[in-house]
C-alpha cells in the first residue's frame, strides 16, 4: 500500500471503476472507500446525525455499494457514481435520522434536509472539504517544498498569523513569506484541481 | 526567489516597484503611500496584486474547510500519517494524535520535543524505547507500530492509540467508597500483571506513576512511556537519578542505579496504590530534592489507616509490604503483589501479613545457599566489573558444583541458622525494632502453626517445624527464651502428629524432627533429653540411610556435641572417632565440613585432656577443611582459630603451633595465642556488605586477613582457590580502611595467583589486574601500574571479539594511556588515548563523563609535551561534557578539573585555573590516600604558581606546604 496516494487521489473515478471491474483490486476498493467515506460521513453529520452515527451511515452506504457492485447491480451507464453514492447516503442517513427522532422526539426538519438541491450542495461542499484535506496531506508529503517554506505557508495562510510574525518565526523577510505563500498555494491549488477533476471524471 | 519576484515587475529592480508585502496590504487599505498609484500605472504589479488577492480568496476557502482540523502548530511532518491534535506535551516529548492515511487507523505519534543540545540523548533514548517496548506483547503495555524518521532527522514512534484517561484521573484520589476501592484494586491487579510481563522480558520500567498509565473505558490499564526503562544492557549512567521523585524507591533515591531492579517497580506500584487509595503519598514530599530523597530512604511510610481509618488492615499490610525499604522484604515480584491483591479481593488471607516469618525463613535458606555457593568459590564481592567477576566465579564454580550439590541437610539447617544469626541483630541495640518485628513474625507463625493453619499441608507443616527448630539450635546469643520455647513446642507437636500419621517409626521425617528437637533442647540446657533424642535420630538414620550417610553423620556430630555439653568427653571422643573411622564415610571433599566438625570434637576432647599434642592433627584437619571450604568470616573458622590458639598455648612445640607462631609471633603487647584470638574475632566481623563512602571495617582486619592468607598457604598450598577468596576479602577490607597500599597489594597478589592458576591473559584475573594497576598508579608506583595496565589490555585482546565488552575494553585502553603518561611515554600515551577515545565514541552515549576523562587525559599529555594549542580545545570539550554529565564520580570530576586547571594556568588564565584546581582539590585530591599520586603534586605546584601570579603569596605558601618534599 506504500506509495499509493490515498488521501490525495490521482486516479479518476472512471479509472477507479475500471480497475474494480478488471481485477477487483484491493487498492481500488480502498481508494473508493477513502474517496467517498469522508464525504458521506460529512453529509450525514451535516443533516443532523452525531459523529458516531454518521460513521455508521458511511459504513453502511459503502457496504451497500460493494454488495451492489459485486452482485452486478451497479450499472455504470445509469449515472455517475457520485450520484449513486449520494442517493444511497441520503437514504441511509434519513433512515438513521428517523430512528433517532423516534427515540428522542422531534429535533430536526426532515423536509428541508430531504430537499435534493440542498443535499447536492452539501455533498459538493463535503467533497471539497475532503479534497482540501487530501491536498493538504499531499502537500505535507511533498519533498520539493522545504520545511521552512511550508511552515511559513502554514502560519500565514492557514493559521492567519500576520506575515511579519511568521517572518520572524521562520527567519525570513516579509516578502519571502509572501513568496512562500504564493509558491505553496500554487502547488496546493494544483493538487485541489487535480483531485477535483479526478473525482468528477466519471463517465 | 528574488528573481521570480523581480520578473513580475514592469520596471527593473530599484525603480520603485513595491514588494509583495506592500501589494498584499492594498486589500486592507494599509499599503504605504504611493503604492496604489504605482500599481495603477505598473501592469506587472497590477497583475501580481490581483494574483495575491485571488490567492487570499482561495486560501480563505481552504481555511474554512481545514481550520478546525488543522494539525497543531508544532506538528512534525510524518510520512503516511495525518496529525490531528496533541495528546500530551511533556518536557521531553510531545505525543500527537494522528491517523494513518492508508488504513485510517487512529494512532499516537511520540516525538522528542525540540530542544537543541539535549535532542541527541533524547533521540537515543526514544530509539531505545522503541527497541524495548517492541519486545513486549501484552494488552497492558502500549504497542509500538513502527518508528519513523522525520524530515528534520528526529525519530518518532508510532504507537497504538489508547483511548482512556490517566490512572489518577480515572480514579479520583480521595473518594473511597467500597466499590471504587474494589475497582481500583482490579485495575492494580491488571497493572501488576503487565509490569510482571515486562520484568519477565528483562525490562524494568523505573518510572511507573499514574500519569504513565491510561485506563480504557473497560477498566483495563495500559502502560505508556517506557522512556527511561532499562533492559539488561545497563544503559544508565552511574548516579543518574532516573524517575519521578514522588514514586522513587529508596534505592533510586540513594543514587545507586546499579541496585535498581524489578523490585523498584514493585515499590512504585506500592506508591501508586497508596496514592489511589488515600489521595496522598506515603511520605511528605515538600522541600528540596535532597530532602525528599532522604525522606524516602529513611522515613516510615504513612500507614493507610492513618489517612483512611476505614481501610482494611490486610490492605494496609499489602501496601506496606510493597513499600518496604529493604528490597528482600518487599513482594518478590509484581505478580506476587498482584496475587496478594487478588487474595484480598477474594477475602482470602494475604501473604503480606502472617506469612512474613515463613517468607523470612524461606528467603534465609535461599540467600544463604547463594552465599555458601559464593563462599565455596572463595570470591567476595568487589565492585570492579560484574562481568569479570562472573567469569572468575564460573571457572571455580564448575569445580565446586559437585561439592555444593552434595551438601547435607545439616548444612542447610546450619545455613538458615547462620543467616538468621545475621538478620536477627538481637545483640545490636541499634535495631531493636527489627528484632521485635522478626520475633513478632515468628510468634505469629507459631500461633498459626499451632492453630492448625498448615494441617491440610502436612509436608509444609513438617518442614516449618523442622526448619524452625533447626534455626534455634545454633542461634547462640540471638535467641529469645520465648521463641526457643515455641520452637520446642512446635517440634514436639510435630513429632506427635507425625507419629499419628506416619506409617511407621521409620518415616525419615520422624528422625529429622528428633534431630532438630535435640538441638533445641541442647540450647535450652536440657542435654539429657537431647542426648536421648539425638541417639534415637542417629539410630533411625543409620538404619534408613546407612552409617556413612551425611545425615547420619550430622546426627552423630549433634550427639557428640551434646556429650561435650554433658562433660562426657570420652563419649564424645568415642562417637567422633567411630564416625571418622566408619568405612566409606567422609573421606573427602563433599563432606569436608562434617569431617571438620568431627575433627573439631576430637580436638577439643584432646585439648581438654592431658595430652594437648594429640589435638594437633585434629585441629589441622578441621582448620584445613574449613579454610578450604568456608569464607574467612565463617564462625567455624573462628572456632578453629581459637582451637589453634589453645594449641599454641598448650603444645607450643607441635609443628602446627610453630607454623602459627611464625605467622603470629609474640610481641611485647601480646603473646601469640592472644594475637590469634584477636585476629579470629576481627576476621569474623566483616565490614558492611555495601560500604558507605567512608565506612570503616574493624581496625586491623586487612592485616589479620593477610595473616590468615599465610596460614592458608601453609596448610593448603600456594595455589589453592580458597586463597583468592581471602585475598578478595582482604581487598574489600582494605577498601573499607581506605588503605591504598593494602588495596594495591591485595589486588596484585590475587591477580598473580589467578594468573598462575588460569594463565597470564585469562579473563578471570582481569578484575584484580585492573584494580591493582589503578591502585599502584595512585600510590605512585608507575612502573608496576604500567605493567598491569598492559596486561589488562592484553587480556581484553585475548577475549573473542563477539564476547568483548567494547566499552570496558576501551576504558582499559584509556587507563593504559594514563599509566603511559605517568611513566613519561608521551607518544605511546597519545596513541592509546586516541584509540580509546575513538572506541568510547562508538560505544558510549555522548555526554558521559568518561569522554571528558579521556579528553582531559589527552590534553594533559599535550600540555606536558609543550603543545598548548592542542590541549585547549580538548579541555574545553572535557569541561562542557563533565558539566553536563549527571553526577560524575568524584574521581572523574577531580581529574578533569585538575587537568583543566593546569591548562588554564598554562594559558595564563590564573584566576580560572585557581578556581578549577581548588575545586578539584576539595572534591577529590585532598584525600590523604593520594599523597604520593604524581598528579596531586602537579596540582599543588600549579595552584601555588597561580596564587603567586595573582599576587596571593600567603595562599601560595599554604599550598606549597602541602607538597611532598622533592625526591620523597
Amino acid at each position: 500500500m506504500d506509495g499509493t496516494p490515498i488521501s490525495g487521489f490521482t486516479r479518476t473515478t472512471t479509472q477507479l471503476l475500471d480497475a474494480l471491474a478488471d481485477h477487483g483490486s484491493d487498492v481500488a476498493w480502498i481508494e473508493v472507500d477513502a474517496r467517498f467515506r469522508p464525504v458521506i460521513a460529512g453529509l450525514a453529520r451535516r443533516i443532523g446525525l452525531p459523529a458516531v452515527d454518521a460513521e455508521d451511515v458511511a459504513q453502511q452506504a459503502l457496504s451497500e455499494f460493494v454488495r451492489a457492485y459485486r452482485a452486478g447491480r451497479y450499472d455504470r451507464t445509469a449515472g455517475r457514481l457520485s450520484a449513486w453514492m449520494l442517493g444511497i447516503a441520503r437514504n441511509t442517513a434519513l433512515t438513521a435520522l428517523r430512528g433517532r427522532r423516534r427515540q428522542a422526539g422531534p429535533d430536526g426538519n426532515l423536509d428541508t434536509v430531504a430537499d435534493e438541491a440542498s443535499l447536492r450542495g452539501i455533498w459538493d461542499e463535503e467533497r471539497d472539504r475532503s479534497i482540501v484535506h487530501g491536498a493538504l496531506a499531499m502537500l505535507r508529503r511533498e519533498t520539493s517544498i522545504d520545511d521552512r517554506t511550508l511552515r511559513a505557508f502554514e502560519l500565514v495562510a492557514l493559521r492567519g498569523v500576520p506575515a511579519a510574525a511568521a517572518a520572524t518565526e521562520c527567519g525570513m523577510t516579509v516578502d519571502q513569506v509572501y513568496v512562500a505563500r504564493s509558491r505553496v498555494t500554487r502547488r496546493l491549488r494544483e493538487f485541489v484541481n487535480g483531485m477535483t477533476e479526478a473525482f468528477e471524471a466519471d463517465v | 526567489m528574488s528573481d521570480r519576484t523581480s520578473d513580475r515587475t514592469a520596471m527593473p529592480p530599484g525603480s520603485g516597484c513595491p514588494g509583495d508585502a506592500a501589494l498584499a496590504s492594498l486589500a486592507d487599505g494599509t499599503a504605504p503611500p504611493g503604492t496604489e498609484r504605482h500599481v495603477a500605472a505598473c501592469t506587472r504589479c497590477h497583475a501580481r496584486a490581483e494574483e495575491i488577492l485571488e490567492e487570499s480568496r482561495f486560501l480563505e476557502r481552504v481555511r474554512a474547510f481545514a481550520g478546525p482540523e488543522l494539525p497543531p502548530p508544532d506538528a512534525p511532518r510524518v510520512p503516511g500519517y495525518r496529525i490531528t491534535g496533541v495528546l500530551s506535551r511533556g518536557a521531553q516529548a510531545v505525543v500527537f494524535r494522528a491517523v494513518q492515511e492508508s488504513t485510517r487507523r487512529p494512532v499516537a505519534i511520540k516525538a522528542i520535543a525540540r530542544d537543541g543540545a539535549l535532542t541527541a540523548a533524547r533521540q537515543a533514548r526514544l530509539v531505545r524505547e522503541a527497541a524495548i517496548v517492541s519486545r513486549l506483547r501484552h494488552p497492558g503495555i502500549v504497542t509500538v507500530h513502527e518508528s519513523v524518521r522525520l524530515a528534520d532527522g528526529r525519530t518518532a514512534l508510532v504507537l497504538e492509540l489508547v483511548e482512556g484517561v490517566a490512572l489518577d484521573q480515572w480514579a479520583p484520589p480521595g473518594r473511597i467508597a467500597q466499590e471504587s476501592r474494589a475497582a481500583i484494586l482490579r485495575v492494580m491487579i491488571r497493572l501488576c500483571a503487565a509490569v510482571h510481563h515486562a520484568h519477565l522480558n528483562g525490562v524494568i520500567h523505573r518510572d511507573l506513576k499514574p500519569e504513565n498509565v491510561l485506563v480504557d473505558p473497560d477498566g483495563h490499564p495500559v502502560i505508556l512511556d517506557f522512556g527511561i526503562a532499562r533492559d539488561g544492557s545497563g544503559w544508565t549512567r552511574t548516579g543518574e537519578f532516573a524517575g519521578t521523585p514522588a514514586y522513587a524507591s529508596p534505592e533510586q533515591a540513594s543514587g545507586r542505579p546499579e541496585t535498581v531492579d524489578a523490585l523498584t517497580d514493585v515499590y512504585a506500584l506500592g506508591v501508586i496504590l497508596h496514592r489511589l487509595l488515600t489521595g496522598g503519598f506515603p511520605y511528605p514530599l515538600d522541600g528540596p530534592l535532597v530532602e525528599v530523597a532522604r525522606t524516602i530512604m529513611t522515613a516510615e511510610p504513612r500507614p493507610l489507616r492513618d489517612v483512611d481509618p476505614s481501610a482494611p488492615v490486610d490492605l494496609e499490610a499489602i501496601v506496606l509490604t510493597a513499600l518496604r525499604k529493604e528490597k528482600p522484604r518487599r513482594y518478590r515480584s509484581a505478580a506476587a503483589l498482584g496475587d496478594d491483591l487478588a487474595r484480598f479481593l477474594d477475602g482470602r488471607p494475604v501473604d503480606a501479613r502472617a506469612d512474613s516469618a515463613w517468607y523470612l525463613l524461606g528467603k534465609a535458606l535461599r540467600l544463604n545457599r547463594a552465599r555458601l555457593a559464593v563462599a565455596c568459590l572463595a570470591l567476595g564481592a568487589v565492585s570492579v566489573s560484574a562481568a569479570s567477576m562472573a567469569r572468575a566465579q564460573s571457572a571455580v564454580r564448575r569445580e565446586a558444583a559437585q561439592r555444593e550439590q552434595a551438601r547435607t541437610e545439616h548444612l542447610r539447617t546450619r545455613a538458615v541458622s547462620e543467616l538468621l544469626r545475621e538478620v536477627i541483630p538481637a545483640t545490636d541495640p541499634a535495631h531493636p525494632e527489627v528484632h521485635a518485628a522478626i520475633n513478632a513474625g515468628l510468634g505469629r507463625l507459631y500461633l498459626r502453626l499451632e492453630g492448625g493453619a498448615f494441617t491440610q499441608e502436612p509436608e509444609l507443616d513438617h518442614e516449618i517445624r523442622r526448619l524452625w527448630g533447626g534455626v534455634y539450635t545454633d542461634l547462640g546469643g540471638a535467641r529469645t527464651a520465648e521463641l526457643v520455647e515455641h520452637a520446642e513446642v512446635s517440634l514436639r507437636n510435630g513429632l506427635v502428629r507425625l507419629r499419628q500419621t506416619a506409617r511407621d517409626e521409620d518415616d525419615p521425617r520422624i528422625a529429622d524432627t528428633m534431630h532438630e528437637l535435640a538441638g533445641v533442647l541442647l540450647v535450652r540446657r536440657r542435654p539429657q533429653e537431647a542426648a536421648r533424642l539425638a541417639a534415637r535420630a542417629t539410630r533411625l538414620r543409620a538404619a534408613r540411610y546407612g552409617p556413612a550417610d551425611p545425615r547420619t553423620m550430622a546426627s552423630i556430630v549433634m550427639e557428640a556435641r551434646i556429650s561435650m555439653a554433658l562433660g562426657r568427653m570420652d563419649a564424645a571422643e568415642a562417637l567422633a572417632a567411630r564416625a571418622l573411622g566408619t568405612p566409606g564415610a567422609l573421606p573427602g571433599a563433599p563432606d569436608g565440613l562434617l569431617t571438620a566438625a568431627l575433627c573439631d570434637v576430637r580436638a577439643r576432647c584432646a585439648l581438654a585432656g592431658a595430652d594437648a599434642v594429640a589435638a594437633e592433627p585434629w585441629i589441622r584437619r578441621a582448620l584445613s577443611a574449613r579454610l578450604a571450604d568456608l569464607p574467612a568470616d565463617a564462625p567455624e573458622v573462628r572456632e578453629s582459630l581459637h582451637a589453634l590458639a589453645d594449641l599454641v598455648d598448650r603444645a607450643p612445640s607441635s609443628s602446627l603451633a610453630r607454623i602459627a607462631a611464625e605467622i603470629w609471633p609474640s610481641t611485647a603487647d601480646a603473646a601469640a595465642p592472644a594475637r590469634i584470638r584477636d585476629d579470629a574475632v576481627v576476621i569474623g566481623a566483616p565490614p558492611p556488605a555495601i560500604s558507605p563512602p567512608h565506612g570503616r571495617g574493624p581496625p586491623g582486619r586487612t592485616d589479620a586477613l593477610g595473616r590468615l592468607i599465610r596460614l592458608q598457604q601453609a596448610l593448603l598450598g600456594d595455589r589453592h582457590p580458597a586463597i583468592v577468596g581471602t585475598l578478595l576479602e582482604r581487598m574489600r577490607a582494605a577498601a573499607a580502611e581506605e588503605s591504598l597500599d593494602d588495596r594495591a597489594w591485595a589486588a596484585d597478589a590475587a591477580a598473580e595467583l589467578l594468573a598462575r592458576r588460569f594463565g597470564a591473559t585469562a579473563f578471570e584475573s582481569l578484575m584484580c589486574v585492573e584494580q591493582a594497576a589503578a591502585m599502584h598508579a595512585l600510590a605512585g608506583r608507575t612502573e608496576r601500574a604500567l605493567l598491569l595496565g598492559r596486561r589488562a589490555c592484553r587480556i581484553w585482546d585475548a577475549v573473542p571479539a563477539q564476547a568483548r565488552d567494547r566499552l570496558l575494553a576501551a576504558n582499559a585502553e584509556r587507563r593504559l594511556a594514563f599509566y603511559l603518561h605517568l611513566a613519561g611515554s608521551h607518544e605511546e600515551s597519545m596513541a592509546s588515548y586516541r584509540s580509546a577515545r575513538a572506541a568510547l565514541a562508538d560505544h558510549l552515549e555522548p555526554g558521559h563523563a568518561l569522554h571528558a576523562l579521556a579528553a582531559a587525559g589527552l590534553a594533559l599529555v599535550w600540555l606536558d609535551t609543550g603543545d598548548l594549542e592542542e590541549a585547549v580545545p580538548l579541555i574545553d570539550m572535557a569541561l562542557t561534557t563533565v558539566e553536563r554529565a549527571v553526577q560524575p564520580s568524584p574521581d572523574a570530576l577531580g581529574h578533569v578539573l585538575m587537568a583543566a586547571g593546569r591548562v588554564r594556568a598554562a594559558q595564563g588564565r590564573f584566576a580560572d585555573a585557581r578556581r578549577l584546581l581548588e575545586t578539584a582539590w576539595h572534591g577529590y585530591y585532598m584525600d590523604p590516600a593520594l599523597t604520593t599520586f604524581a598528579w596531586r603534586q602537579d596540582l599543588l605546584r600549579t595552584l601555588s604558581e597561580c596564587c603567586r601570579a595573582l599576587g596571593d603569596a600567603p595562599a601560595a605558601r599554604a599550598w606549597d606546604a602541602l607538597r611532598l618534599p622533592a625526591g620523597s
